[in-house]
């Protein structure tokens, strides 16, 4: 009789959801299949291997229908003892290998034996039965698990945190290589998640469980509160053991898209010109969720002729809450001013501070745009002056970005 | 003899904050519970303005020596304190605050500090005539923060006044007074 002195694991099936994988197998068509299943869920991949590889009998037929290149192995290689199975499978708690019925059963050679408290080897009894060769076994890769380093989405930013948005899916590819049963499924799922730090579902559940490479959907749900940035990260686990991590991520919407439509004319007593509404979007979908993010404009004066020669330098606004758009921009020229023609360039684009990530002073995605005023002396009509402000790729005050959207013109007679 | 020095430097500070305040921030409007922040040009540049300089900014809803509203605006000049050590650096912060609706604030900057005096001598160039403007308006009721912060060197003792006017419009009058160490 042998002693197997292995440590039971503990049971590692997580409750979490599980993903539909095309074309998986199913074990509820076997018992014998689902005995395995048990006993590798219960007491361990290794004993379970141990157990298939040193089985012999009349369960080879048995298991001859369950040859298939999904498994990963080709059971009806592998002998295994029908009644050995079915006493694992109903098994009085708690299981141990220590006290199963081994009989008639043979190690393979070179096997080592744990003690179940101390982990250390037991000398096998002696004098040992002689050892039945042991089945070759299928040629596995070692398991290798892959999750992005960082997990931020598409329209995060150079210079930013990694984050991604709520309300929309942010691919992230995991990489599965050597996986193969009886192993437990990999579960990929977000640690950190609550106390501020925020929530992420994948693909629509708290966790998925894979056995091969695959792209899930990240999608933020609850913003990360501002100073618990990078709380999250997204992991791959087999049972409990840790198998691969992100770094720190956070959830939080920015500000993206920037454009501009007619607002009014600027026709006062002292002043002309155009003002414009200046609109942007999230990237969430919602610009509600811009709640603790804020937006300041930066404009910075390029060419300039005529009457507006020598006007140089930039200005900023400051920081507004990025909730409630649309603001109004001005550009407004005095009357004063046209004394006869000329034009003057502007450059502008959005920056963003985003408390949740504690980021500051980022471009804006798609945040440029260019103000071009000019005056032109016109015989028998005066000064025609026309400002226009269309989207377009270009930095202000240190600050690139690529073309806003939108166009306005209008052309006024001094 | 007076003697002044306009221009941007590092600041050093030595005593304490003797500012007042008397109203609640729970009872200030929602337009002063926000704050855009404060800049300053370096050079061609323009950066954050320094901690201290914030500090005096964000004082301004909740002190009480602002300025006399005309026509439902308001200049304020703040400094973090009223005693300066002889040739000790002054660095004077100023908003602009719309207290009723139907007006614009331009909030682009930092604007340059026109009209400016320091015992009625004119210490910045007057308000141009010509001014354009681009960027964003923002609707009063609202304060506008975002002008340039000058800074003066006294070197002459005594109680020294500044103030700040554009227009008809003329800010509170700090009272400084200037001490041998």
């Amino acid at each position: 009789m042998h002693t197997y002195a292995q440590k039971p694991k503990a049971p590692q099936q997580t409750t979490s959801a599980r993903s539909t994988l095309p074309g998986r197998t199913h074990f509820g068509q076997s018992r014998e299949v689902n005995s395995f299943l048990h006993l590798q869920r219960t007491i361990g991949n290794q004993a379970v291997q141990r157990l298939l590889q040193t089985s012999t009998g009349e369960l080879g037929e048995a298991s001859s229908s369950l040859a298939s290149p999904r498994f990963g192995h080709d059971f009806s290689r592998i002998p295994v003892n029908h009644s050995q199975v079915r006493a694992r499978t109903a098994p009085e708690e708690p299981i141990s290998l220590r006290s199963c019925d081994m009989e008639g059963t043979e190690a393979a050679e070179g096997a080592e034996d744990l003690d179940q408290d101390s982990g250390v080897p037991v000398p096998a009894p002696s004098p040992a039965p002689p050892a039945l060769p042991a089945p070759a076994p299928a040629p596995a890769a070692a398991l290798n698990v892959t999750v992005p380093a960082h997990v931020r989405s598409a329209s995060t930013p150079t210079g930013m945190p990694d984050r991604i948005p709520p309300r929309v899916d942010t691919p992230a590819t995991v990489g599965i290589t050597g996986w193969h049963l009886p192993m437990l499924d990999v579960t990929i799922s977000v640690e950190g998640a609550g106390g501020g730090n925020g929530s992420v579902t994948i693909n629509g559940a708290n966790s998925v469980d894979l056995a091969a490479s695959a792209t899930v959907q990240l999608r933020g749900v609850d913003q990360t509160a501002p100073g618990n940035a990078g709380g999250l990260r997204l992991v791959a686990r087999q049972g409990p053991t840790l198998l691969a991590s992100s770094s720190g991520f956070s959830v939080s919407s920015i500000p993206q898209n920037f454009s501009v439509s007619f607002h009014s004319q600027i026709s006062t007593p002292t002043m002309r010109g155009l003002r414009v509404n200046n609109h942007w979007e999230s990237d969430s979908g919602n610009v509600a969720d811009l709640d603790e993010a804020e937006r300041s404009e930066q404009v910075q004066y390029g060419a300039a002729t005529g009457i507006w020669a020598g006007v140089v330098g930039g200005n900023n606004s400051g920081y507004l809450p990025a909730n409630s758009p649309p603001l109004v921009d001005s550009h407004g020229t005095p009357l004063a001013r046209f004394t006869g023609s000329g034009s003057r360039i502007a450059e502008q684009t959005f920056t963003f501070n985003d408390k949740r990530t504690g980021a500051a002073d980022i471009p804006a995605t798609k945040s440029g745009f260019r103000l071009t005023r000019i005056a032109i002396t016109a015989p028998f009509l005066g000064i025609m002056f026309t400002v226009d402000k269309r989207g377009a790729a270009t930095s202000a005050n240190g600050f690139a970005s690529a073309a806003g959207s939108g166009s306005v013109t209008r052309t006024q007679v001094i | 003899m007076k003697a002044f020095a306009q221009g941007i430097e590092e600041l050093t500070m030595s005593n304490g904050d003797d500012r007042k305040t008397d109203q609640d921030s729970e009872s200030l409007p929602p337009y002063l519970k926000q704050w855009r922040g404060l800049s300053m040009r370096k050079g061609n540049e323009i950066i954050e303005a320094l901690p201290e300089d914030v500090a005096v900014a964000t004082s301004y809803p909740t002190t009480n020596e602002k300025g006399e509203i005309a026509g439902g605006m308001r200049l304020t000049i703040l400094t973090k304190k009223k005693h300066y050590q002889v040739g000790e650096e002054i660095r004077v912060i100023h908003v602009m605050e719309i207290v009723e609706p139907g007006h614009e604030l331009f909030i682009m900057g930092p604007k340059p500090v026109y009209g400016e005096y320091i015992d009625d001598r004119p210490v910045t160039p007057p308000r141009p005539e010509v001014q354009d403007y681009d960027g964003v308006v923002l609707e009063s009721p609202n304060v506008d923060y975002n002008y340039d912060i000058t800074s003066y060197r006294i070197f002459e003792p005594g109680r020294h006044r500044i103030y700040w006017q554009m227009g008809e419009l003329r800010s509170n009058t700090l009272e400084l007074e200037i001490v041998t160490s």
